[in-house]
């Protein structure tokens, strides 16, 4: 056996780039991946989509060396990974999957230790991580440390994977379908949350995925397959406009759908006026809360003395005490549905307000999100 | 009743001795099995034919090659016990969720570190369930071993078996049973122990 | 180790030995066609009636527990020597993994096909012999063949408690320590008992091939 480097002792600490050159796979004769580059720079978070069949797991598992690719390189840093040890190439690179993979046989605490096992961490460091790691996803230390994937939902066992994912720091994120499995609103949830932590933790990160909303909500840069092939790279909105004039891309961003929903005013999500509360008066907070929780409205929008807007919502999956708080940002008048998506995407805020004619009026990332999937009241 | 005393002493040398010899080449040749698919696919045909061949036949040939007494008994021992061990071993080290072998390959764990922590451990019933499988085995082929000259048991099963004295066969047949029994508690409890779920 | 044909063949005619492989193989078949009838029906009753199958399944598996040698010897007080002890034996020691089997194979059908077949209007009875019976047969051929090694097991051990067959022919060789004789039997003995369980395997593989729910 090979002896345990130091502590978070990666192969390398950041991800400068990431670049895919020339790389092909067959599988029995079928071409999976036909000659595929590319390139990620640090920090960026590229959803990957594309058809069943269009090789873009295969892509992801060339990348933690799953898998080695017939023909092309992977470089990281500049470095080809096939000259680097694949363990501790993949100890520096954090892989969530749909079918999650939880080891069954241990409690959740262990499942999350074994990457900072095997990155040498102290006992007392690895505790310490492991209640920093629950927390980044949403779980409750006290409550879920010791208990058993059996004991978890579809959702929490997700968020375990993810803080296993993360465990040891790794500076490059590989992610396959990682919310696939779940149902819509949980999915919703699961995505709100994993922006705010993306956000925090700034990580390259790779996303698979086959919906083009997921795809349009947290990349910040699209790549399409096709075949094995790369059909399109670019930003969300590049995408979007490019699906105008392309009938591929134009099915696969959903046709009509979005191409007439980009250009249309965020404020015809408006919420009714009755639905939601505003309040300057922080002393009767509790009351509020109790309105919120109880539905009696969607949510409250509180001005803090600072000027800054808060938001407090229902927390689909009801962890902590079922009310959330989120910041609340500013939309010009006449914001897009387009803009508003990409203003979202790169903040936490779940909610925002468009100041429009005299009144002030809400707009909810969850009726966004609804719009753009199909569900929405338009 | 000191020579029933003895006699339980050299049984339980004799079928526990050769049960532990198998159980520990059995359940490395399991490992071995899992590095190479043509090394486990021959490793099951071969233990599947020989499993059909009876005790009391495998007994009788040794005695060409090895001639009679402790030893080539404890050989039988170990050839009629090490094919259970041999086949759930390598059930039970392959029977992890191959998404699970995955993951543990993602995280940057080594074959060994995959091994004790994810195979093993998911594996414990099969694998123990050869080896009870096996206990069984060792002990009643450590009472047939006596027709080689193994001692044991065995000799006073046949010194009643030729006298036609009952008494006789169930003064060596309970204790053999007794053992058994307990020898397959043991196991249990210790797979209870040892099986993470 | 050099056997001449001349030395097999005597070795053959004076132990009998075609006389003794065909009383070997009819306690074999014998005891197999017990174990096979029983098995099935009590499997089946096992399957039905969770209660008493679940004791029943239970004190198979105490039985199993006992070392063969040591059933076949207790066996003697109440019994005497010679077949019926070696057949008796044979079929209690062998119920087990048929009976087990069968239970399991039947409780084992995908609910979704009990479900379905309720739906187009079978009766119990219609989706026990339609359904689940079919579907249960690669595991219940599984079953038979390990009925099948530990009856042929049993039956040469036989041999030591006056059941004739090959098994008193190796006993012989082994207590008049005649190499030749011992060499003889056991290949014998060592070549029907691999065709036996090849037979079973190939029945097994064509049951789950036909059977086997694979989806």
């Amino acid at each position: 056996m090979k002896g345990s480097p130091g502590k978070g002792a990666g192969l390398f600490h950041r991800v400068e780039s990431l670049d895919l050159i020339r790389v092909s796979k067959w599988f029995l004769k079928t071409n999976a991946v036909r000659d595929l580059s590319f390139s990620v720079s640090g920090g960026e978070l590229i959803a990957l989509i594309g058809g069943s069949g269009s090789g873009k797991t295969t892509t992801l598992r060339m990348i933690n060396r799953l898998i080695e690719p017939d023909a092309g390189q992977i470089l990281i840093n500049g470095v080809p990974i096939s000259t680097l040890d694949p363990i501790y190439l993949r100890r520096s690179i954090g892989y969530v999957i749909q079918q999650i993979g939880l080891f069954p046989h241990m409690s959740v605490q262990e499942n999350i230790s074994i990457p900072l096992k095997l990155g040498g961490y102290t006992r007392v460091d690895i505790q310490n991580r492991i209640d920093e790691l629950l927390e980044l996803v949403s779980l409750s230390p006290v409550q879920y440390r010791d208990r058993r994937p059996a004991e978890l939902s579809g959702g929490q066992q997700q968020r375990v994977g993810l803080a296993r994912a993360l465990a040891a720091d790794p500076p490059l994120l590989l992610m396959d379908e990682p919310f696939g499995a779940l149902d819509p609103l949980l999915r919703r949830q699961l995505q709100e949350e994993f922006i705010r932590i993306k956000r925090e933790l700034r990580k390259t990160i790779l996303f698979v995925t086959h919906d083009i909303d997921e795809a349009l909500l947290l990349g910040d840069r699209i790549a399409v397959l096709q075949e094995g092939t790369l059909y399109f790279l670019g930003n969300p909105q590049d995408l979007l406009i490019t699906a105008q004039q392309d009938p591929y891309l134009s099915v696969l961003t959903g046709g009509d759908r979005l191409c007439t929903m980009r250009s249309v005013p965020v404020s015809m999500l408006a919420v009714p006026a009755g639905d939601v509360i505003y309040c300057t008066d922080l002393s009767n907070s509790i009351r509020i809360r109790d309105a919120v929780r109880n539905k009696e409205v969607r949510g409250a929008v509180l001005s803090l003395p600072d000027e800054k807007l808060r938001i407090l919502l229902l927390d689909q999956e009801g962890n902590g005490n079922g009310i959330s708080e989120s910041p609340v940002i500013r939309f010009a008048p006449g914001t897009t549905v387009l803009e508003a998506l990409s203003r979202f995407s790169r903040s936490s805020a779940r909610a925002a307000v468009l100041t429009e004619s005299d009144a002030v009026q809400v707009i909810l990332l969850e009726d966004l999100i609804g719009l753009l999937s199909g569900g929405g009241s338009a | 009743m000191t020579s029933l005393l003895t006699a339980i002493g050299q049984h339980i040398i004799l079928a526990y001795g050769g049960f532990l010899i198998s159980a520990v080449l059995g359940i490395g040749s399991g490992v071995i099995a899992l590095k190479s698919r043509w090394i486990k696919v021959s490793l099951i045909m071969s233990t599947s034919l020989l499993q059909a061949i009876p005790a009391f036949t495998i007994v009788a040939l040794i005695v060409p090659f090895l001639g009679i007494g402790f030893l080539p008994a404890l050989v039988v021992i170990v050839v009629a016990t090490l094919l259970p061990v041999v086949r759930n071993t390598i059930i039970g080290l392959s029977s992890p969720d191959p998404i699970l072998i995955e993951v543990a390959d993602s995280i940057g764990m080594t074959w060994n570190n995959i091994l004790i922590r994810v195979r093993f451990p998911l594996g414990i019933r099969p694998i123990f369930s050869g080896l009870r499988l096996s206990s069984i085995v060792a002990n009643a082929v450590a009472v047939i071993t006596v027709f080689i000259g193994s001692g044991g048991l065995g000799s006073i099963v046949l010194e009643g078996l030729v006298r036609f004295h009952t008494p006789g066969i169930l003064a060596g047949v309970i204790p053999a049973i007794g053992i058994a029994l307990f020898a397959d508690v043991m196991l249990r409890y210790a797979e209870n122990r040892l099986a993470p779920l | 180790m050099n056997l001449p044909v001349t030395a097999i063949h005597h070795v053959w005619i004076l132990h009998q030995m075609t006389d003794q492989t065909l009383v070997h193989l009819t306690l074999f078949f014998t005891a197999l066609l017990i174990v096979v009838i029983l098995g099935l029906s009590l499997g089946i009753f096992s399957g039905i009636s969770h209660r008493w199958g679940g004791i029943l399944i239970q004190s198979l598996n105490i039985i199993e527990m006992i070392p063969d040698i040591a059933l076949l010897l207790l066996l003697i007080p109440i019994t005497g020597i010679g077949a019926v002890p070696t057949i008796t034996a044979a079929v209690l020691y062998s119920l087990l993994p048929i009976v087990r089997n069968t239970s399991i194979g039947l409780l084992s059908v995908r609910p979704e096909l009990i479900e379905n077949g309720t739906a187009l209007g079978m009766t119990e009875r219609e989706i026990l012999m339609r359904i689940r019976l079919p579907l249960a047969l690669p595991l219940i051929a599984c079953g038979m063949r390990t009925a099948v090694v530990y009856t042929m097991g049993i039956v040469t051990l036989g041999g030591i408690i006056g059941a004739r067959g090959l098994g008193a022919v190796l006993q012989a060789g082994i207590t008049r320590n005649n190499m030749t004789v011992i060499l003889v039997a056991g290949i014998w003995i060592g070549i029907l008992a691999v065709l036996m369980d090849l037979i079973a395997a190939g029945g097994e593989r064509i049951l789950s091939l036909k059977y086997g729910d694979r989806s």
